[in-house]
């Protein structure tokens, strides 16, 4: 069973929650926000079981009561949980688990809804949570968790408690990855990529398909560095909605390594070791504007493909830019 | 395990049991009957998180023991047996055989761990009564249970003991139905909500017989004792809409009339109505008689039904299915219909007393 102590760092947030089950005051509805791999599930699992546990104590659960007994053997409780495999979250999904809430709890004293990814709820979908977020029954508490805030109304948003959840430190994630690998090179690597989300850095490191997209993207940059455009242009084609963001990602931390490297002289702050050679061209052929104007350039791209422009015109015209800045340095 | 009991015994217990299973569920067990062989009893378990049923059969166990098995082919199975003795055996990795006369049946069983217990139930909050008696009860109220979720309090029936009564109430934002049964002695300061699904079950069980029914409530739950089978049902949460407001002040007309006759008249006019197009039946009151008529674009229905009246003479048109609704499930020969004018809601009640009333609001015309 899921508890807050199963929670890498995050002591500020995690004590903030521990406090309200402690003195009891307890929120109908919670809004968990956190970037995606940041721990929001495990938040929500956590604060789930220590809600319905009937002696909780500093938010973890006494494994005694019914709640707990039944949780930990996967029996039923007054968990319900809503995930769903699909690209939305349909109105009648939603009304689906709310049914319930009317009938009293009989495992615990409280009931809890978790909305897991609630970004993906239709606008319908969240229309009909209103009634129950505005009077829910005194036993009933309402947990979603959102990678992205804006996609939830704001009818919801200032009827429910909003917790980001934060993200961990650099330590944290190399602490928690070094108890389940060896490889400290790729720890080194997973937890600079993760940007502080565990889920992120275990991802990186157990995927097979991240390692093939960093090994594409380096090759780009390489070819970028070289002004070999057509090379460059064919490259690009390649890259499609499913590895966007990796191949994103990569490019932006190569270019870093860059400007880094090439004003502290110092390689203790580089990224992609690894890649040491190819940065190390980089920087002898081009001075630190045109480094800087590059990232300028992928920060624009990145933003505007957030705005949802066609992934194929937004990394030609960076490419375009790019070796632009490169044939005029 | 090993059990052997009747078919007949076995199918009566399946079927009830099975009303508490739910098809599709998050957990395996709970799509099937839980068979347990304990202390010289075969208790049979159905449940769905919402409701739970516990049947006793009558039988010999030769060897304890438990096991879940799918209630969908179970159920089937044993209601194409043929008549005679069933023997249930069951070994430790869950496989079960099932055998009558001469066919025999393999089935692979779950393993029973996790099979929600039928919870304690205060055993000192309860009320006894006639099983018939609550059978009545429930079937003149159930039907006028709401069907939509936005209130959720009024999917269920209020049931209420005071002055030695017991009260039950239904409903449904258009209608209300209310009975009262007197009984001496009875329990009183009850208040709970109870689910209209699980309260059809409970009318289901009860047998049209002398035996009793004990009442079991709880804070969250509610428990009906048949004897040999128990239901239990989570309840709502919620406060009941105060039903006692929802009678009319004053009335202006009140009329006595047979409830066969009108039940039959209302009937008849129903009968070129579509569901789709929801003409409502008209009444037209005067002196001696009512005439009940509905037009749609099919034909023209007109009856005439002896009334006695007083007060104003009045036009007022209902939705056929409410007034149906109620007049079938009333026993009394005559009853008293009480319109407070043409919008207004209108109250059918028994004519020497206050054991029943049904509230129906009719419907505009212009």
């Amino acid at each position: 069973m899921i508890s807050f102590s199963d929670i890498v760092g995050r002591d500020a947030v995690k004590n903030s929650i521990i406090n309200m089950l402690d003195y009891d005051k307890l929120s109908h509805a919670y809004i968990l926000t956190g970037p995606s791999g940041s721990g929001k599930k495990i938040f929500a699992k956590a604060l789930a079981n220590a809600i319905l546990c009937n002696h909780s104590n500093h938010g973890i659960p006494c494994m005694n009561c019914v709640h707990c007994k039944s949780a930990v053997s996967d029996g039923i409780t007054e968990l319900y949980q809503l995930q769903t495999e699909g690209n939305t979250i349909k109105v009648d999904e939603v009304r689906q688990i709310l049914k319930s809430m009317s009938l009293r709890p009989t495992q615990s004293n409280k009931k809890v809804y978790i909305i897991f990814d609630g970004e993906k709820m239709t606008v319908q979908a969240q229309n009909s949570l209103l009634k129950t977020f505005e009077e829910p029954p005194h036993y009933g508490h309402i947990i979603i968790t959102v990678n992205n805030e804006d996609s939830i109304l704001p009818t919801i948003m200032s009827r429910a408690s909003v917790i980001n959840i934060g993200m961990n430190t650099k330590e944290e994630v190399v602490g928690f990855l070094k108890k389940r690998y060896d490889d400290n090179e790729l720890i080194e690597l997973a937890s600079d990529y993760s940007e502080g989300c565990i889920g992120k850095a275990l991802t990186i490191i157990s995927s097979e398909k991240f390692k093939q997209t960093r090994e594409f993207s380096c090759e780009y940059a390489e070819q970028l560095i070289n002004k070999n455009e057509k090379k460059c242009f064919s490259l690009v084609k390649e890259v499609n909605k499913d590895n966007l963001d990796d191949f994103m990602s990569v490019i932006i931390k190569i270019f870093k390594d860059m400007v880094v490297f090439k004003s502290t002289q110092n390689d203790i702050f580089l990224i992609n070791k690894d890649k040491k050679v190819m940065i190390n061209n980089g920087i002898n052929k081009y001075n630190i504007n045109t480094l800087l104007n590059v990232a300028f350039i992928l920060e624009d791209t990145v933003n505007r493909l957030k705005q949802n422009a066609s992934v194929k015109s937004a990394l030609d015209g960076m490419t375009v830019k790019i070796l632009e800045e490169f044939i005029n340095d | 395990m090993k059990i052997f009991c009747m078919k007949k015994d076995l199918n009566e217990a399946v079927s009830s049991t099975q009303r508490a299973v739910s098809n599709k569920s998050i957990l395996a067990v709970l799509e099937g009957i839980l068979i347990t062989a304990k202390d010289n009893k075969i208790i049979l378990r159905g449940n769905d998180m919402e409701m739970g049923i516990e049947y006793t059969v009558a039988g010999v166990i030769e060897e304890e023991g438990s096991v879940v098995l799918t209630s969908r082919y179970f159920s089937e199975i044993v209601r194409k047996f043929p008549d005679g003795n069933i023997e249930i055996s069951c070994d430790d990795s869950y496989k079960v055989n099932i055998r009558c006369s001469n066919s025999n049946i393999d089935l692979i069983g779950l393993n029973p761990q996790g099979f929600p217990e039928i919870p304690s139930v205060n055993e000192n909050n309860a009320i006894t009564l006639k099983q018939e008696i609550l059978r009545n009860m429930i079937r003149q109220v159930v039907f006028s249970v709401s069907i939509d979720e936005k209130m959720p309090v009024l999917t269920g029936c209020l049931l209420e003991s005071a002055d030695n009564c017991i009260y039950m109430v239904s409903i449904d934002g258009y209608r209300m139905s209310f009975r009262k049964e007197y009984i001496l002695g009875i329990k009183e300061g009850v208040t709970v909500v109870i689910p209209g699904k699980a309260l059809n079950e409970v009318a289901r069980l009860l047998k049209e017989d002398d035996k009793e029914v004990s009442i079991h409530y709880g804070k969250n739950q509610i428990l009906f004792d048949f004897g040999n089978c128990k239901l239990i049902t989570k309840l709502l949460q919620g406060d009941y809409l105060n039903y006692k407001s929802i009678y009319p002040d004053s009335y202006e007309t009140e009329i006595e009339v047979e409830t066969k006759a009108l039940l039959d008249a209302a009937d008849r006019a129903n009968l070129i109505i579509t569901e789709d197009k929801r003409t409502p039946v008209k009444f037209e009151i005067d002196d001696k008689y009512a005439k009940v008529y509905s037009v749609t674009d099919i034909g023209r229905v007109e009856e005439t039904v002896k009334i006695s009246k007083e007060g104003k003479d009045i036009s007022i048109a209902f939705n056929p299915k409410f007034i149906m609704d109620a007049l079938k499930n009333i026993e009394d020969e005559k009853i008293k219909i009480s319109f407070s004018g043409s919008i207004g809601p209108c109250v059918i009640s028994p004519i020497n007393s206050d054991e029943f009333s049904y509230v129906i609001l009719p419907v505009r015309t212009n």
